[in-house]
């Protein structure tokens, strides 16, 4: 495969300034990954601490209640991950159907904002509107005949207000890129799906969605990543001692770990061991895309 | 929780810098076991240096520069004045020959970051303030200075008595290996013990007596909740202030004798943690009770600090334990909006004959340490005399106007190396108590005559300075403290030094069991969980911590 430069150099010099910054701040630091085998003293330096192997890991696997936190992240990141799949597709394909041109762009621009709430604002407003005494959820459910439920404060609904909570934040990213995927579907094959007679949701079913297939395959595979990453900023804003067994996740607790000393070993070794892990995860997702769908990712 | 506390403390000192200026003018008799400033008398050009040491000049030829880092302060400088050139590095320019150059500054949120940053690095000031885990890195590090002779040859009386005012745990804290590593930075832990607030007009609505007991604590508390003491019809209000991170715990957790994560000394002279004790769990089975009996808000699990002090300024809860300066924080606000509110301090209540003892920590939150090799580490004891004498000891107001307070900023914030003495805002509670009764304020320095008029303020009906009186008018929270110094109601942590690694190993978990223990036996578990509990801190830790705590003890002691 020849590697054709010249043609196409003004591109590649406008990704040059990208690159580099990649290679300093995102391969250069990966000779960190010493610091999760060592007993890390800052003023040492990485060179100079004391090699410890595995012991950090070990560590963190030997805290008490760490297999419930390992549950709770994979759970949590798990439904995350599926709502952060479907949700958006869903949204993509109604919205998709509106035929007003500027009611659809207001739509997509309003369901884009939350994403650029931090956790912070939003944790506040969740707080006020989840409160079983005072807040507007509660009053619906209980116009409805509900008793008013501590959402906050119970191990039961925790995970469940996380979930829903981020895939309101979260959905408009990937929607707007489902957009996309759908508007780059040539016309013309809709146009010979409805002389052969497709109704709307035939159209759906057999040109939308197989057109979206690459883009869906590629967001499925990268959301895979975060298996372990149930989302610090958020569970770290919203959680208290009431809810710590179900909503107690690994980087809580390595968070927790950091306010008396500044561990870095052991951070950086779950670091770690979240990388490798959703290094697995990726993987086997490209492999059974390729498999599977017959489609290469990169 | 910790962070609470250290955002309590600043807020505490920060409130002790309105009070700035505490000047020992020959009459003041000290009503405490306070030793006084023994150079009181010294005319404000002596530095009072002793003198039997390898000579050091009074003022360095040429002059010397010294790096330091500091936080960013909200006072104002004078207009034209900065961060390295302001009326006290002007001093320590013309009277020591020494210069101040800032290498870096960072809000109070990030100074720990970029502070880290420095020591990784390597790249430390030549002196600077620096909290109890960082100060043990640098020791372990090598690379701060000894200053056990700099010390003992070169700092004044008046900064030796201000260092050890508070007793000798200060500099014991702040020695390793026999060697003084740094000048503690001592504050005034004394005076920032919880005091009990109870809504007075409440009390009076519902005809309850004032609390002398902690079983009148417990029956205020039981009224404030069911007999609709705001009168608006609706069950919505409560007895006791609580949160989340179980900041407002400890004035009611002493009552009961129970501690929270100190360790005292049992019967046989040994340290033993004292949120393992039984005392603990009577006082926890007291709070089940009382969220049983809805004195508690239920949603107390999602409200942070701030919100339960909305909630105390909106009358929904009638009874908080709180230090000294809640007058000014947080009830000034709410006593603004609604005037009709009413509060009275009380100490803390026993729940038996006993007297209740208040929790102390150590009375050193940072340390002054000055880099390895640096020439002239007496340089700072210089910087600290000054300090001393201009905030405690002077009364000339022209002195007061241009270093101390200029009527528009704490200008003495900005004095490079400072140390507090143990107890100030009661003895200035007092002056200026004696002032309102003579109508003399002659014997007042500039800062306590700036609090008498505030005082005098709200006694002639301005609502804003319904604060000052609450805690320094003659029935003023100070009051309550000045009670308990004199009783010597206090229970001192004797774990005094920073964390030892196996505290950095297991805290972490040992804490969130603990968190989570007190949390389900509050909303409801059975007391079996505090067994549970004991047994497994014990095995998952904490009876090797306990050991090596003792060795330190027995090594220290």
């Amino acid at each position: 495969m020849k590697l054709k430069i010249k043609p196409n150099f003004p591109l590649h010099f406008m990704i040059l300034p990208g690159f580099i910054l990649v290679l300093i701040y995102s391969y250069g630091p990966m000779a960190g990954i010493l610091i999760a085998f060592e007993k890390y003293i800052p003023t040492k330096g990485i060179l100079h601490s004391k090699w410890i192997g595995f012991d950090n890991f070990e560590y963190m696997f030997n805290q008490p209640g760490i297999g419930r936190v390992f549950v709770n992240t994979v759970y949590i990141a798990s439904m995350k991950i599926i709502a952060g799949l479907i949700t958006p597709l869903i949204i993509a394909l109604a919205l998709n159907e509106i035929g007003r041109k500027y009611f659809k762009r207001l739509i997509q621009t309003l369901i884009y904002l939350p994403y650029f709430l931090s956790w912070v604002i939003l944790s506040g407003i969740l707080i006020d509107i989840l409160s079983p005494s005072t807040g507007i959820v509660n009053h619906f459910l209980q116009w409805l005949g509900f008793e008013p439920i501590y959402f906050l404060g119970s191990n039961h609904w925790f995970p469940y207000v996380l979930v829903a909570s981020n895939e309101w934040k979260e959905f408009g990213f990937s929607t707007i890129v489902y957009l996309a995927a759908i508007t780059s579907i040539n016309p013309t094959l809709y146009e010979a799906g409805v002389i052969d007679g497709a109704n709307r949701i035939r159209q759906t079913w057999h040109i939308t969605l197989p057109g979206m297939r690459p883009i869906i395959i590629l967001l499925a595979t990268l959301s895979l990543a975060n298996v372990l990453n149930a989302g610090f900023d958020q569970v770290f804003n919203l959680y208290s001692t009431q809810v710590l067994e179900s909503g107690d996740i690994i980087d809580t607790v390595v968070y927790r770990m950091g306010l008396e000393n500044v561990q870095y070993g052991p951070a950086t070794a779950i670091g770690l061991l979240k990388s490798v892990v959703s290094t697995f995860f990726i993987s086997i997702a490209y492999y059974l895309a390729y498999r599977l769908a017959d489609y290469r990712i990169f | 929780m910790k962070k609470t506390m250290s955002v309590v403390f600043c807020i505490m000192l920060a409130l002790t810098a309105v009070l700035a200026g505490c000047s020992s003018s020959n009459n003041n008799k000290p009503e405490n076991q306070a030793t006084g400033t023994g150079g009181a008398s010294t005319a404000p050009s002596d530095t009072g240096e002793a003198s039997h040491a390898p000579a050091v000049p009074e003022k360095y030829d040429p002059p010397i520069t010294l790096t330091t880092a500091s936080t960013v302060l909200a006072e104002k400088l004078p207009e034209g004045d900065s961060v390295d050139n302001n009326a006290w590095t002007r001093l320590y320019e013309q009277k020591y020959g020494i210069k101040i150059k800032t290498e870096f500054q960072a809000d109070g949120a990030t100074m720990p970051q970029r502070m880290n940053l420095a020591i990784t690095s390597g790249d430390i000031p030549d002196f600077f303030q620096v909290p109890p885990a960082q100060f043990k890195q640098l020791v372990e590090a090598d690379m701060v200075e000894d200053l056990t002779d700099v010390f003992n040859n070169y700092a004044s009386e008046r900064v030796k008595n201000v260092i050890n005012e508070g007793g000798p745990q200060a500099l014991k804290s702040a020695t390793v290996d026999g060697k003084l590593m740094a000048i503690p930075y001592t504050s005034l832990p004394k005076e920032g013990v919880p005091i009990l607030y109870v809504r007075s007009d409440w009390l009076k609505k519902l005809n309850l007596p004032e609390p002398k007991t902690m079983a009148d604590v417990l029956a205020i508390s039981t009224a404030f909740t069911e007999q609709d003491p705001d009168g608006n019809g609706k069950p919505d209000t409560y007895g006791l202030a609580m949160d989340k991170d179980y900041a407002y715990l400890k004035g009611f957790l002493n009552g009961f004798h129970a501690y929270q994560d100190i360790w005292i000394k049992d019967s046989e002279g040994k340290l033993q943690y004292s949120s393992i004790q039984p005392e603990m769990k009577t006082a926890l089975q007291q709070l089940q009770n009382l969220f049983k009996g809805k004195q508690i808000d239920p949603e107390f699990g999602t409200k942070g600090f701030d919100k339960v002090l909305e909630s105390l300024n909106t009358s929904k809860i009638g009874m908080f334990y709180f230090p000294f300066f809640a007058g000014l924080y947080p009830l000034q606000a709410g006593i603004t909006k609604d005037p009709t509110m009413e509060w009275k301090p009380y100490p803390i209540v026993s729940v038996d004959d006993k007297p209740a003892l208040n929790q102390l920590n150590l009375n050193v939150d940072t340390y002054w340490v000055v880099k390895k090799g640096v020439e002239h580490p007496e340089a700072i004891l210089k910087m600290l005399d000054s300090f001393v004498e201009i905030f405690y000891e002077n009364t000339d107001p022209d002195i007061n106007t241009e270093f101390v307070n200029d009527g528009n900023s704490q200008i003495w914030a900005y004095a490079n190396v400072q140390a507090y003495r143990a107890f100030k805002n009661i003895n200035q509670r007092l002056k200026v108590n004696k002032s309102l009764e003579t109508k003399d304020t002659s014997e007042l320095t500039g800062d306590d005559k700036n609090v008498y008029d505030n005082v005098v303020k709200y006694l002639d009906g301005d609502i804003n300075f319904w604060g000052w009186n609450f805690i320094y008018g003659p029935e003023g929270s100070l009051g309550v403290v000045s009670g308990y110094v004199e009783r010597d109601q206090y229970m001192q942590n004797e774990f005094i030094t920073s964390s030892l690694p196996i505290m950095t190993e297991k805290n972490a978990a040992l804490l969130k069991l603990q968190n989570e223990m007190i949390t389900k036996i509050i909303l409801g578990a059975s007391m079996d969980e505090f067994d549970k509990f004991v047994a497994n801190w014990k095995k998952l830790g904490g009876d090797e911590i306990t050991k090596e705590v003792n060795e330190w003890y027995a090594a220290n002691n």
